[in-house]
């Protein structure tokens, strides 16, 4: 049988964005929408990467760290700061969470053939948050795995042990 | 509607019917009303859930209904009799058919197959016994109805003769059915081309029978396809027919079960009325179709009809209620929510323009919102005594098992709630009943030897209390010993032996989990398991419970619930740039925490006098650990209460009174202290909805360590 | 033979033999219908000997009772024999007379 290859007609399309000096990209399909940083309410007694709550047309969605996340530091808001809403399945459902990064860059296509393994060392990043790593034009991009990266059941547990101390 | 929806329908009509069906059969059991006021709904609830399993191929909800509803039909015809063993065998059928049609929609869920089976051996016990004094249903006239006076006419077939047939013999078959009153023989003969092979021959004939038409039309089997074959029924049928139960059912199905015509006759009527609609002619009601085709004389129809008059005037009665898609109504929900938003939104706004006309329209309008809200949070609304139901049984199986003779009293049955919260509560108040009548109701003898009735009672009542629903579940058993409880705490570690707890508290041990009070473990509770969910489900319900206990006398429980779980009313206030909201039912007065109260508390104390009583508070920005600015010259004190326990939560600002549309806590934030939820405010931004008995209990935590 | 024709006095007899069923009614009739066509006067229709009628049978010396009733006078007799009476009975027939 012949092997299928992995052809360039496996487009798929990807949200990039900067966290401090490095390129992160997520798949478009988990991708809601972009805001800019604003009216964020922050909650009591919550670990820093829970950056607080945002009204997004009635919808309460809390606003994750993402740097934190992956390890980076707390994100200083700027002028460029933005949050990416994204859609992550929880258990039955999806439920909207946002995250915040420190710019959006663009959407970009990538042939999925032309992505590499991650780096088993080096990034400093927990592996399973990341699809893969990508060149785009003598810049590598890490693809993050939304579901891994903001985990609901991970988030939420985190959450727990903060607010139980 | 694809097969899913289809499905769900059957699911909840067949649990629909289930309950139904339980409770007649309760109320028969508790001697409410005879089976006779019942059986009808009870078979027909059977028979329909059999029916539409069948449409859907759940051959192990057929196979096992179709014993019931045989049983039940010789209930109905009064061939069997509902002994109490048999009313509770069927009770336990239906607990049965309820697991069969659970594991419909749980693939996971268990069936108990040897319970099915034995249940099964134990339907068939009653028929094989029943049909020994059964009058056999035979040809013979069966002795309870009255033989009526039958008109039959025959217009034989041309080819009945070289069929094979003789009319003859179908005459002397006939008599055995009863007795021939008159016949008249006619001959229709051509004037020419006689054919002796063929058949010329009419027949009027007038016969005395207690025969049932589709016996004497199965007389006519053979002939029927070459023949016509009129019977018209007696007159006494009338009578019969006037007999029936009132059902809400269409002209033939009355007609059939009356026996006034037999299903070939309504099949043929209904067949000539699909042949003139679709031919256009002007159509004739299937009732009179039947008189046309001679099956039934007027008068009789009449009667019929009269009978559906009666079942249309029932009808408006149920048709009061509409079935609404659950998510519609959440939906609808939703957006009076988003409106309850916007028009905070737009009050800021209007208040900010200072135009006294606007200002004017706009409180009309808000006084519609707030109609429009409460209507629309009416639809959801159920009435308890349903939940109420359930728990009849409950408590039946129990006494049963514990041997113990339990009366049940239901009280406000018809106090409405919030569907959703009538879901939730079903666990808890299962729990609180079965403790109740395992721990709480003594056994007979011991309750004879304290001089008690030998029935314990339990009694449940609901009401509604301002702007809260109030459950009590009551017993008159032993009581709770506080001391007791306090000691068994102390014994598994749940408290410290030094902890002073209130009374009240002692009793509120029994929700702590791991805390059992029976010596003896029975097969219901005792498992240090169950009351500890009631805590819980209740905390998620923002209701509150209380317990009142008189040792040897019966324990209350009280049950406090919010009206509705969507939105509140609620009072806001802030502390730095975070807003939170507290229930205002929760809200007892507003106090400014004055410079010299504070200059007054020289040492840092986290009480208050409050008209010389001593009030404990929480500082919300010490407690959330929120940066109070230091310019915060003035601060407030809101007392809240929360059962019979009062504190003061200190904040910055007092904002008023609003309606919180209650967002409940994303999955990730929501083990947030303190916090039972959210809102948007007027103005666009997220506050918090204050977790008061936990914010409370913060507060108490406090005193007691500077008290100790 | 199924019917025996005969002549007494001014009456011709038509006598059935003993079996006057769906199986010989066509036979019957065959028989008869030189007879009918011209049209006797007097006749008397024996059902005396009969053993085995049915209701095709009935029907046949019913027609015929009518037939020539038209023309002129026609009885059926021996209708008492057991067998066709007990069919008669069932039906509550009498054949019709015009002898009189």
């Amino acid at each position: 049988m012949e092997k299928l290859k992995t052809g360039s007609d496996k487009e798929r399309q990807y949200l990039t964005f900067g966290i401090r000096d490095e390129y992160f990209g997520i798949s478009i399909d988990t991708v809601k929408e972009i805001l800019e940083y604003s009216n964020v309410t922050a909650i009591p007694l919550m670990p820093d990467f829970v950056k607080g709550v945002l009204n997004l047309r009635g919808e309460v969605v809390p606003v994750i760290d993402l740097s934190l996340r992956l390890g980076k530091g707390v994100t200083e808001v700027k002028e460029r700061t933005c949050i990416v809403v994204l859609e992550i399945p929880y258990e039955q459902d999806v439920v909207t969470l946002g995250a915040l990064v420190d710019s959006v860059t663009e959407v970009i296509d990538i042939d999925t053939s032309t992505i590499e393994p991650a780096p088993t060392f080096g990034a400093r990043i927990k592996a399973q948050f990341i699809q893969g790593v990508v060149n785009v034009d003598g810049q590598f991009v890490i693809l993050l795995r939304g579901e891994k990266a903001l985990s609901v059941e991970e988030l939420a547990s985190l959450v727990e042990k903060v607010s139980e101390v | 509607m694809d097969m899913e929806q289809a499905k769900q329908l059957f699911i909840d009509e067949a649990r629909e019917l289930l309950e139904s069906m339980e409770q007649c059969l309760l109320e028969v059991e508790s001697g409410e009303v005879s089976i006779g006021d019942h059986i009808d709904a009870v078979f027909r609830a059977a028979h329909t859930i059999k029916g539409s399993a069948g449409l859907f191929g759940f051959d192990d909800i057929v196979a096992f209904t179709h014993n019931v509803e045989t049983v039940l039909d010789k209930v109905r015809d009064h061939k069997l009799d509902l002994t109490p063993d048999l009313l509770s065998l069927l009770l336990d059928c239906q607990s049965h058919m309820g697991q069969l049609v659970q594991a419909v929609v749980d693939t996971q869920a268990e069936v108990d197959k040897e319970t099915g089976s034995a249940l099964l051996q134990q339907l068939l016990a009653f028929l094989q016994g029943g049909t020994a004094v059964v009058v056999q249903p035979s040809t013979e006239p069966t002795a309870s109805s009255l033989p009526g006076l039958w008109r039959l006419k025959v217009n034989y077939g041309a080819d009945v003769f070289k069929d094979g047939m003789d009319p003859s013999s179908q005459l002397m078959y006939l008599q055995k059915l009863g007795q021939v009153a008159a016949i008249q023989l006619r001959a229709d003969f051509p004037s020419e081309g006689f054919d002796p092979e063929n058949c010329y021959l009419e027949m009027d004939l007038q016969l005395q029978s207690a025969a049932s038409k589709q016996e004497l039309e199965d007389v006519f089997e053979f002939i029927q396809d070459s023949s016509e074959v009129v019977i018209q029924p007696p007159a006494e049928m009338k009578d019969k027919l006037q007999q029936l139960p009132v059902v809400d059912q269409p002209i033939g199905q009355v007609l059939l079960d009356a026996g006034a015509v037999t299903e070939k006759e309504l099949e043929k009527a209904l067949q000539s009325q699909t042949r003139d609609i679709r031919q256009d002619k002007a159509t004739v009601a299937v009732g009179q179709m039947l008189v046309q085709q001679g099956s039934l004389d007027a008068g009789l129809l009449d009667a019929a009809l009269n009978k559906q008059k009666n079942t249309d005037h029932k009808r408006p009665a149920e048709l009061q209620f509409l079935k609404v898609e659950a998510r519609k109504l959440d939906q609808l929900i939703n957006l009076i929510g988003e409106l309850v938003t916007a028009g905070a939104a737009n009050q800021l706004l209007v208040q900010a323009q200072e135009d006294e006309k606007m200002t004017e329209s706009f409180g009309v309008m808000t006084a519609l919102i707030e109609q429009i809200r409460d209507g629309t949070l009416g639809l959801r609304m159920v009435q308890i005594g349903d939940s109420f139901s359930r728990l009849k049984r409950v408590v039946r199986d129990v006494s049963k098992e514990l041997g113990k003779e339990i009366h049940l009293e239901i009280q406000g049955a018809e106090t409405e709630l919030d569907k959703s919260m009538v879901e939730k509560l079903s666990d808890p108040l299962m729990h609180i009943v079965r403790n109740a009548l395992d721990h709480g109701i003594e056994n007979k003898e011991m309750r004879l030897y304290k001089g008690k009735p030998a029935q314990g009672l339990l009694r449940l009542n609901a009401y509604h209390e301002a702007g809260a629903v109030v459950l009590e579940i009551q017993d008159d058993g032993q009581g709770l010993d506080a001391a007791k409880l306090r000691q068994k705490a102390i014994e598994k570690g749940l408290i410290s032996a030094e902890q002073q707890l209130s009374e009240e508290d002692c009793f509120k041990l029994i929700f702590a989990a791991g805390f059992s009070t029976a010596s003896a473990v029975t097969n219901l509770s005792g498992r240090g398991v169950g009351m500890d969910v009631v805590k819980r489900n209740l905390e998620e319900l923002r209701g509150q419970i209380f317990i009142e206990s008189e040792l040897g006398k019966g324990t209350l429980f009280r049950i406090r619930l919010p009206l509705t779980l969507a939105i509140i009313d609620g009072f806001e206030v802030s502390v730095t740039d975070t807003h939170f909201v507290v229930p205002l039912n929760m809200v007892q007065e507003c106090i400014e925490f004055s410079a010299e109260d504070q200059a007054g508390q020289a040492e840092k104390r986290d009480y208050f006098n409050l008209r010389g009583e001593v009030l404990p508070f929480v500082r919300l920005s010490e407690l959330f650990r929120l940066q109070s600015s230091e310019t915060a010259l003035r601060e407030n004190i809101v007392v809240v209460q929360y059962g019979t326990q009062r504190a003061g939560l200190i904040v910055d600002a007092l904002h008023g009174e609003l309606q919180a549309v209650i967002k409940p806590l994303h999955a990730v934030v929501k083990s947030a202290k303190g916090l039972s939820g959210s809102t948007i405010l007027g103005s666009g931004d997220v506050g918090f909805i204050l977790d008061v008995p936990q914010l409370i209990d913060f507060a108490i935590q406090n005193e007691s360590c500077v008290a100790s | 033979m199924t019917v025996s024709i005969s002549q007494t006095a001014d009456f011709q007899v038509f006598g059935f033999s003993k079996d006057l069923t769906i199986f010989n009614v066509h036979d019957c009739l065959e028989q008869l219908q030189p007879v009918l066509e011209k049209k006797p006067e007097k006749v008397l229709l024996d059902l005396s000997e009969i053993e085995d009628i049915d209701t095709a049978g009935l029907q046949l010396v019913w027609w015929l009772v009518l037939q020539l009733q038209q023309q002129g006078m026609a009885k059926v007799t021996g209708a008492d024999n057991g067998v066709v009476q007990r069919l008669l009975d069932i039906y509550q027939f009498e054949f019709p007379d015009n002898l009189e």
